[in-house]
């Protein structure tokens, strides 16, 4: 049996004890200096309240027009992720989270949330205020709330294609939020864009009106301030709604304004006019058979609508009843080269380059003989965006100057590239044109009254799979107003508008239309003042009108 | 605190004179903290679990404060007879209890410790460790007195028997500690230097074979060792927060940590408490247990009885080393143990198991005029 020598007791019995007594000491000295080192020492408080590093990040700038408008801005906004490892009946959970998150995929979230191996999986990501508080009041274990900084557009659907969208960490995916990218996440003073939000409202609503009436499959509408190339409005139908990101079709989320192009058709004409003149080959007062069809090249140019004593047109005839042949017979006079060289200058054939959402880069014919010659003249064969083709029109109304778009508003006094493309006597003279074409000629319906609009229609027909399709358009207007002095650029394109009134399908029962409202109801928000001298029954008419405008 | 004179005999007056009054008044500023931090992370809890009362943890920990406040007094005031008696029918209430969640235990979270009793759950391990600390010192004593008895094998086998119910459980954490405070208890008592080093041994090669053997000791020792793949989101959670806490605190209500760990109202109230009160809340806590489980010790060292001694610095002894190795977890020094914070987390049988423990430290180790002639006696 095993046994034991007494003990000295009274001499080891209280040592040992204070042996223990020391150890457990030890114990607390370094549990107390753990706590002190952990809760003194731990990294930033602030930044451990949250593991994602997205919240730590500068708050990305919001985007205004050119009164302070809010477009774009980010507000605080959670995402819901969850630790499966912490997670003892993921079935349990993932039901609960879907009576509050409708939109949860309830097997995958199951799967993902039984995973005990994973202790981060996200959940939904981009929570509204009302389905956090939901989701944190069904009080279920394993969730987490990350805090996501949100970018929402509370215009919504205003220039939504114009201000694009970021991803859920914030970076810019498309239209404005990627073109300012850097700018934008360095945060700071809103970016200020040269947008009116109330002109932008009315071309975006003008192209809505448009589709009840014409049906048409996609449309464009730009404003423009000719001296500055300040782009005022750029629209694009079907609008899109940037909250709504992703969930959009490729269609909707087409950009119609800078990124599709389109040929434009009768709208080059006035082009084709300055081109002529300002090298000296065409005068006002030359004159024209435009009767019979003319071959040049390859090409037979025919009018489709006969002009009014088509023997003997002038210039002005032939842009004010937009002549095919009158234009081919005037490029015929300046020849290829003199054609490219102007083009080249308006930046139609390529080399834009501004600040900001890049356009379409044009499509040219690629071997430019005689037969592109004649085609181009009346706008077939070359295709561009329409923000590329308005930029030219701000020519006709600032003296003849080429202006680059310009998306962000300047300081007083920042400089303008402009670059002289034309006299200013040519300017003028084709402008005069311009305006004859809406008071006498095919622009009639975009006489806005007291604005003295001045423009070109284009009507061309689609290709087709069996060469142009004569049931399918692009229609176009493409304005200057006023006239007296000219300011803005207004450019409106319909894709296949179908008025369901009678069978005329050019643009000047659909895309001229549509500028003239805009301009009746842009004008006012531009500051521009009607002309109320042409007629006491004009100026009352205009001023019943001008109240009645919102 | 001269409340009862000194010729006043009653046994009331004897207990206020001879009992540590200073361990009493750390003991219940422990269970209010426990209180405050149970309205900290109480209502926390009870909207995780799917209590419609918020207040459903805070009631429980306000009853069963109070409870542990009876238990704490009542048992100080045995005398060593009395102590001894009611441990030995605890532990073998308690014993049987174990014996019997193995069969019908309720289990949960991968593992079987709690008994239901009246429609709440009940953890006989809490209690049977004070009861045997002391049993196992009062055998251990008896070789004083009959030296030829084989006190020291049945001191063994008692602790043998007890850590091997736990070990079933599965109750690593608990195994742990009851052989620390056993250890503590022998050597106290007179363990030869060769039974140290043999203890020693065969802890290693049992703890090596628990970790080959069972599954979700592996996992989690892993999991502490080697972070990145495992899982330590718990201890994580919790340094986080201390983290968060810092000196003062975040204050009263503003943690984040209860809203995210299950077991933040037991056994992570630790970083609750940090979180919301700061570093200033934690050197409270660590201080009022380093006070009563070193004072307790120091006093039971002065005992002559060697009885008393071993089983006074055993109870404090494991009382102590409980809460260190709860704030050890919740500072992410050691692996989770699912071990509470004595007399301050949430939980019945643990409040009232650490009541116990320092009920009966406090009465074996009353001083006591007796001993001081006995000591007279020997010289």
């Amino acid at each position: 049996m095993m046994s034991f020598g007494r003990p000295r007791e009274d001499v080891w019995g209280p040592r040992r004890a204070r042996v223990v007594a020391g150890m457990l000491a030890l114990v607390f000295i370094v549990i107390v200096g753990r706590s002190a080192y952990v809760s003194v020492n731990g990294p930033d408080h602030a930044a451990s309240a949250a593991p994602s590093a997205v919240a730590a990040a500068t708050r990305r700038a919001d985007i205004v027009d050119r009164r302070g408008e809010l477009l774009a801005t980010t507000v605080p906004g959670w995402s819901l992720a969850a630790n499966p490892s912490a997670i003892w009946d993921a079935g349990e959970i993932a039901n609960e989270l879907k009576t509050v998150l409708p939109k949860l995929d309830l097997i995958g979230l199951t799967t993902q949330l039984s995973d005990r191996k994973r202790q981060f999986v996200w959940v939904q990501r981009g929570l509204t205020q009302e389905e956090k508080d939901a989701v944190f009041s069904l009080g279920v274990e394993g969730l987490q709330f990350v805090e996501e900084p949100r970018r929402v557009y509370p215009r919504e659907r205003l220039a939504g294609h114009f201000l694009g969208y970021t991803n859920i960490d914030g970076e810019g995916l498309e239209g404005s939020e990627l073109a300012f990218d850097a700018r934008l996440r360095a945060g700071g003073e809103p970016l200020k864009l040269t947008l009116d939000a109330g002109v932008q409202f009315v071309i975006e609503e003008e192209l809505e009106k448009a589709f009840v009436d014409f049906d048409m499959k996609g449309g464009a509408g730009i404003v423009v301030d000719a001296n500055t190339g300040a782009v005022r409005a750029v629209a694009s139908w079907p609008a899109m709604d940037p909250n709504r990101r992703g969930d959009q079709s490729k269609d909707i989320r087409t950009n119609r304004a800078l990124n599709a192009r389109f040929e434009l058709g009768s709208i080059y004409k006035p082009l084709t006019v300055a081109a002529a003149m300002d090298t000296g080959v065409l005068k006002v007062s030359d004159r024209f058979d435009v009767s019979a069809p003319v071959k040049i090249g390859a090409a037979l140019v025919k009018d489709p609508h006969p002009l009014p004593n088509a023997k003997s047109v002038t210039a002005s005839d032939i842009l004010a009843y937009s002549s095919n042949i009158g234009a081919a017979l005037i490029a015929q006079r300046m020849g290829v080269e003199r054609q490219q060289d102007f083009l080249r200058s308006l930046h139609l054939l390529g080399g834009q380059s501004h600040e900001g959402p890049q356009t379409a880069s044009p499509l040219t014919p690629e071997v430019w003989d005689a037969t592109a010659m004649a085609t181009v003249s009346y706008g077939h064969g070359i295709s561009v965006s329409p923000m590329a083709f308005a930029m030219t029109y701000s020519a006709f109304a600032n003296g003849g100057n080429y202006v680059p778009p310009v998306f962000v508003e300047q300081g007083d006094g920042a400089k303008i590239e402009k670059s002289q493309v034309m006299s200013a006597e040519t300017s003028a003279e084709v402008l005069a044109m311009l305006r004859r074409t809406v008071t006498e000629g095919t622009g009639k319906n975009a006489d806005a009254q007291g604005y003295e609009v001045a423009g070109k229609t284009g009507t061309a027909e689609k290709p087709g799979p069996d060469g142009y399709d004569p049931n399918r358009n692009i229609t176009s207007f493409a304005a200057v107003f006023p006239a007296s002095r000219p300011q803005f650029v207004v450019l409106v394109v319909l894709d296949e508008a179908q008025p369901r009134t009678g069978d005329q399908r050019t643009a000047a029962y659909t895309a001229a239309t549509i500028a003239g409202k805009v301009i009746a109801r842009a004008a006012p928000l531009l500051d521009v003042r009607p002309v109320l001298a042409e007629s006491k029954v004009e100026a009352a008419s205009l001023r019943v009108s001008e109240a009645t405008t919102p | 605190m001269q409340i009862f004179r000194r010729s006043d005999k009653s046994p009331l007056a004897e207990w206020w004179r001879t009992v540590d009054k200073g361990l009493i008044a750390a003991a219940l500023i422990l269970l209010g903290a426990g209180l405050v931090l149970s309205l900290a992370a109480g209502p926390a809890a009870a909207s995780r679990i799917g209590y419609d009362d918020p207040f459903h943890f805070v009631y429980r920990q306000v009853v069963f404060a109070a409870a542990a406040a009876v238990v704490l007094v009542a048992s100080s005031t045995l005398d060593e007879m009395w102590a001894r008696r009611v441990c030995a029918i605890l532990f073998i209430l308690c014993f049987f209890m174990m014996a019997a969640l193995l069969m019908f235990g309720h289990e949960a979270k991968g593992a079987t410790r709690w008994l239901r009793v009246w429609g709440t759950t009940f953890q006989p391990s809490e209690i049977i460790k004070p009861a045997l600390i002391v049993l196992s010192a009062w055998l251990l004593a008896q070789r004083e007195k009959f030296p030829a008895g084989p006190w020291a094998v049945i001191a063994f086998a008692f602790y043998a028997v007890t850590v091997g119910l736990l070990l079933l459980q599965p109750d690593v954490g608990q195994s742990a500690l009851l052989t620390v405070g056993f250890i503590i208890v022998f050597f106290v008592s007179g363990l030869p230097w060769l039974w140290a080093s043999g203890f020693v041994v065969g802890g290693a090669g049992l703890g090596w074979s628990l970790y080959t053997l069972l599954p979700h000791v592996r996992q989690r020792v892993d999991s502490f060792l080697n972070p990145t793949q495992n899982d330590t989101y718990q201890i994580d959670r919790a340094r986080e927060a201390i983290e968060r806490g810092g000196f003062f605190g975040v204050g009263p209500g503003e943690g984040t940590v209860k809203r995210v760990l299950p077991d933040a109202h037991t056994d992570f109230v630790y970083s609750v408490a940090g979180e919301e009160f700061g570093l200033v809340m934690l050197a409270l806590l660590t201080l009022m247990f380093a006070v009563i489980s070193i004072k307790g010790v120091m006093d039971a060292s002065r005992h002559q009885d060697t009885y008393r001694r071993a089983a006074g610095v055993g109870l404090y002894a494991i009382f102590g080393l409980q809460a260190a190795v709860n704030m050890a977890v919740n500072l992410s020094l050691i692996p989770p143990k699912g071990m509470t914070l004595p007399l301050v987390s949430s939980g019945g049988s643990s409040l009232l198991g650490s009541a116990l423990t320092l009920g009966l430290a406090l009465a074996l180790t009353r001083k006591q005029p007796e001993s001081s002639l006995a000591h007279l006696r020997h010289a």
